[in-house]
């Protein structure tokens, strides 16, 4: 790998390096711009995203129907088979996967990521093998007989459960590599996540494999290696592990959005890139999980879209002026046009309701017009005009609000989502969510609460979700058909699916907003620090260098004292407070003793409780005064870092006289109240001679 | 002792003209500039042995420089705020290292003419900053690129050691300490510079 890397560094050619650079440079956050100029911006970012949120979930899941009835009619005149028709589907989604295992194996640095990606393109592999033998061998009429079963069937068990396997494992290869490996605590704990549900998503189809690879003997399906079918609760673990899968994949985002926001610019594309990946892989996961191909899509939409939607309102408001939370702009800006709402102008509202009564109008007429998978005309057709009109009545009035509350428009998208999914459970088979094959039960309902997650909250989204949720209980309810006690644990486990879903997309995007808020606020401060190091620093550097004047330099030095001071107040947020309270203890040191100290900190204590912050700050200016009275030196360093044991300690290092041991008096006294400051909060402190010349005070924290 | 080559660069004449006053007989000032691209000229054509670069000038100021120049010359950073990120990126981009223009004249020329020998620019914050970014890296790559020794001697400088210090501390050489330094300097590089080549290769820029 260093050689690799050493290479590339070799022909390396200069003019690129400094167009990077010159990127890089370039990137610095504009904070001026008129309020205009944004408005305009805004609208067109709440424009595409809104647009494309709709024209995504639209044409996608009507475009993958249409391709899902072709390939399974190919399949089956391809191979004859009923068998085919599981397969051949999900080959097509097999291939991509593979391609990408072989891509991180062959582009990962790190041994261990490589690894993942190997083991998930193996898995990927067997599972492909499984499917297509699994196909061929059940040609109709479909029937297999004694000893042929186990061995189908342990191909299929080793097929279903590796490719339930490597889809996570490729996703978490994935970050690695495209994130440059860098994963923080929390993303790991993220990450755990995901593999737990990983877990619980194979752990489901070890017990009902013919979900994943059909196997049918004399024309029923069957569970290989005669596992006993434990068929719901192999779906509810599934479905507990699509649900759990997803929570981490939204918190990923929301974690490597915040990250994107706060990395340099030649690293950004890597985020971007990584967001992408992780929304395939969750989509394709929902694909090979969730039996339905629309579902899936929908998924792909939800997950593929909206970390870019949030992300690039988030971005947008980062460096744009605060807008009134109530302006509708702002909803544009941060993400939350997925319902399609906003203070935009009449041209661009109208285009939004028409996409809307065209979405409304193909799902219908796909509902009542299908012939396949439904039966009944007359009620059907009645539900559907009521839904239409209920559309029809909500957009005429959303569209006369001329400036909508944000809460309202929600609150009627939720009651819409929450008929649609009632007139869902009316009519289609009793089942979850997630699991409608070509209804409007699927992606509109989960899209507007994710909505609803993403405007009020996590509150709000739980409340959007149970409401969609017994909607559809009521629906199947009403609807009179015997329900099984499968279906009913069915029915619970997608009312708690929808809850969760809107509880976790407003959690992420509380999350994201609170990251925006900082990092809007550190870019002003940068903002206003480079212009103060440009102009007013340098100045001071002048005059300090330049004066005769003893006062003048004196007063030139404090007043960069008070400056930097001034700037570096909020640098030292992510270590907490102990850092702030070296650097003025740093600052009080140069301005009372005369004395330049560099501040050297390395990793620092999260949380310090008031009473060590107090004994610290005591015991390290005391020893600063040490260094000024006895060192006669003009220099030292205060350092913070973490030792071999792993404790936390502060030291205090002068290139000075130093001192015997055997002949301190004062000093000892010195080390004596250094160290009782120390004992009575639980640390304690050292203080030595240096080899070499010079001093050193340790203080260590409990 | 011949006097030593030095360009200074830096957008601020008064500044220039206060350093070049400073530096005094020692030191042989062959070209001055005022933003990254003419510094990278001027170095091209008088070949010094030192460039003394601000960080912030028009052109991409000292990371530009750094990274066009840093393999044929050393090139030391000016600052006037010593937290800036910018150093590090500086840094590994080709830069041996930084000082604070607040610094005293005698310590500057001291400095540049340690630089000028060979020896990285180095202080303790500029320590602790790698200490954090060689984790980055450690983590990324699943084993530290520094050895043992090599972090010891890191934390030390970052403690604020001399090396004459650090090496009674360690019970090595002087001598061994430095190509420590050295090392630790190159590693920076050529870590930094993969992933900038990586950038380039992802966007067509190769």
């Amino acid at each position: 790998m260093t050689l690799r890397a050493a290479n590339w560094a070799g022909r390396r050619d200069s003019r690129h390096t400094r167009g990077v650079v010159g990127q890089r440079a370039g990137e610095r956050p504009a904070v001026a711009g008129s309020s205009a100029g944004s408005d305009a911006a805004s609208r067109r970012v709440g424009l595409v995203v809104a647009a494309s949120c709709w024209l995504v979930v639209v044409v996608l899941a009507f475009g993958t129907y249409a391709l899902r009835r072709a390939a399974v009619r190919l399949a089956v005149d391809l191979t004859g088979g009923a068998g085919a028709s599981a397969f051949l589907p999900r080959a097509f989604l097999v291939l991509p996967l593979a391609t990408t295992g072989l891509v991180l194996v062959w582009r990962s640095k790190a041994r261990g990521v490589g690894w993942v990606g190997l083991l998930g393109a193996l898995g990927l592999a067997v599972g492909l093998f499984g499917s297509v033998a699994v196909s061929y061998a059940t040609p109709p009429p479909l029937s297999l007989r004694g000893a042929h079963v186990p061995a189908l069937g342990a191909i299929a068990t080793i097929g279903s459960v590796s490719f339930a396997l490597a889809v996570p494992l490729l996703a978490v290869g994935v970050l690695l590599v495209f994130g440059n490996g860098r994963l923080g605590r929390r993303e790991m704990a993220v990450a755990r996540v995901g593999a737990v549900g990983a877990v619980l998503v194979a752990l489901g189809f070890a017990l009902r494999p013919d979900r994943l690879v059909v196997l049918y003997v004399g024309g029923e399906p069957v569970s290989p290696l005669g596992i006993p079918r434990f068929d719901t609760g192999a779906a509810t673990l599934r479905f507990g592990g699509v649900l759990v899968v997803g929570v981490a994949v939204v918190l990923a985002v929301a974690l490597f959005v915040r990250r994107w926001l706060d990395v340099p610019a030649a690293l950004r594309l890597h985020y971007v890139r990584v967001g992408g990946a992780a929304g395939c892989s969750a989509a394709l996961a929902g694909v090979g999980t969730v039996s339905s191909v629309a579902n899936g899509v929908a998924l792909l939409a939800a997950a593929l879209v909206l970390p870019v939607v949030i992300a690039r309102g988030a971005h947008a408001l980062a460096s744009a002026p605060r807008p009134d939370p109530r302006e509708p702009g702002f909803v544009a800006l941060s993400g939350r046009s997925v319902v399609g709402v906003g203070s935009f102008d009449r041209a661009v509202s109208l285009g939004l309701v028409a996409a809307r009564l065209g979405a409304a109008v193909w799902a219908v007429t796909l509902y009542v017009g299908f012939d396949g998978e439904f039966s009944g005309g007359a009620p059907r057709l009645l539900v559907a005009g009521v839904v239409l009109s209920a559309v029809v009545v909500a957009v005429l009035v959303l569209g006369e609000v001329r400036r909508p509350d944000v809460r309202l428009v929600v609150g009627v998208e939720v009651l819409l989502a929450a008929l649609i999914a009632m007139v869902d459970g009316v009519s289609s088979r009793v089942g979850h969510l997630f699991s409608g094959a070509a209804s409007l039960g699927g992606p509109w309902p989960q899209v507007v609460v994710v909505a609803a997650g993403v405007v009020g909250g996590p509150w709000f989204g739980a409340a959007a979700g149970a409401v969609v949720g017994f909607g559809r209980i009521v629906g199947v309810l009403a609807s009179g058909t015997p329900v099984f006690a499968s279906q009913a644990q069915g029915l619970l486990a997608s009312f708690v699916g929808v809850v969760v879903l809107g509880a976790g997309a407003g959690a992420a995007s509380r999350l994201l907003r609170d990251a925006e808020a900082t990092i809007a606020s550190a870019r002003a401060r940068d903002a206003v620090a480079r212009r103060l190091h440009d102009g007013v620093l340098q100045a001071l550097a002048v005059i300090r260098r330049r004066s005769t004047d003893p006062e003048l330099v004196e007063l030139a030095a404090d007043a960069d004292v008070d400056l930097r001071s001034f700037l570096d107040a909020g640098e030292l947020d992510a270590g907490g407070d102990l850092g702030q309270v070296l650097r003025s203890v740093a600052d009080d040191a140069a301005r009372r003793l005369a004395l330049q100290v560099d501040l050297a900190i390395d990793e620092l204590p999260r949380r310090v409780t008031p009473g060590v912050l107090t004994a610290v700050a005591g015991a390290v200016s005391e020893a600063l005064v040490n260094v000024a009275k006895h060192a006669k030196v003009s220099r030292a360093t205060v350092y913070a870092g973490r030792g071999e044991d792993r404790r936390f300690f502060v030291s205090v290092i002068d290139t000075g006289v130093g001192f015997d041991p055997g002949q301190m008096t004062e000093g000892r006294g010195i080390r004596g109240s250094i160290n009782e400051r120390m004992a009575e909060v639980g640390g304690d402190a050292t203080m030595r001679a240096l080899a070499g010349g010079g001093t050193e005070v340790l203080v260590w924290l409990p | 002792m011949a006097p030593i080559r030095i360009v200074l660069a830096d957008d601020h004449p008064v500044y220039r003209d206060g350093l070049r006053h400073e530096l005094g007989a020692g030191f042989d000032v062959v070209g001055e500039a005022s933003d990254a691209p003419e510094a990278v000229a001027v170095v091209r054509a008088t070949s010094p042995q030192v460039v003394a670069c601000d960080l912030d000038m028009p052109g991409g100021g000292g990371l530009a420089v750094a990274a066009s120049v840093g393999e044929v010359t050393r090139v030391v950073i000016l600052t006037v705020h010593e937290t800036e990120r910018a150093v590090l990126d500086a840094v590994g981009a080709g830069a041996v290292g930084y000082l604070l223009k607040t610094a005293s004249a005698d310590e500057l020329r001291d400095w540049f003419r340690r630089a000028a020998g060979g020896e990285p620019v180095f202080p303790p914050k500029l320590a602790a900053l790698l200490l954090g970014e060689f984790r980055l890296l450690a983590r990324a790559a699943g084993t530290n690129p520094l050895t043992e020794r090599e972090r010891e001697v890191l934390i030390l400088v970052a403690r604020g050691m001399t090396q004459p210090q650090i090496a009674a501390q360690l019970f090595i050489s002087a001598r061994t300490v430095e190509s420590h330094v050295r090392n630790i300097l190159t590693k920076l590089h050529l870590s930094r510079r993969d992933e900038l080549v990586r950038y380039a290769v992802d966007h067509g820029l190769r």
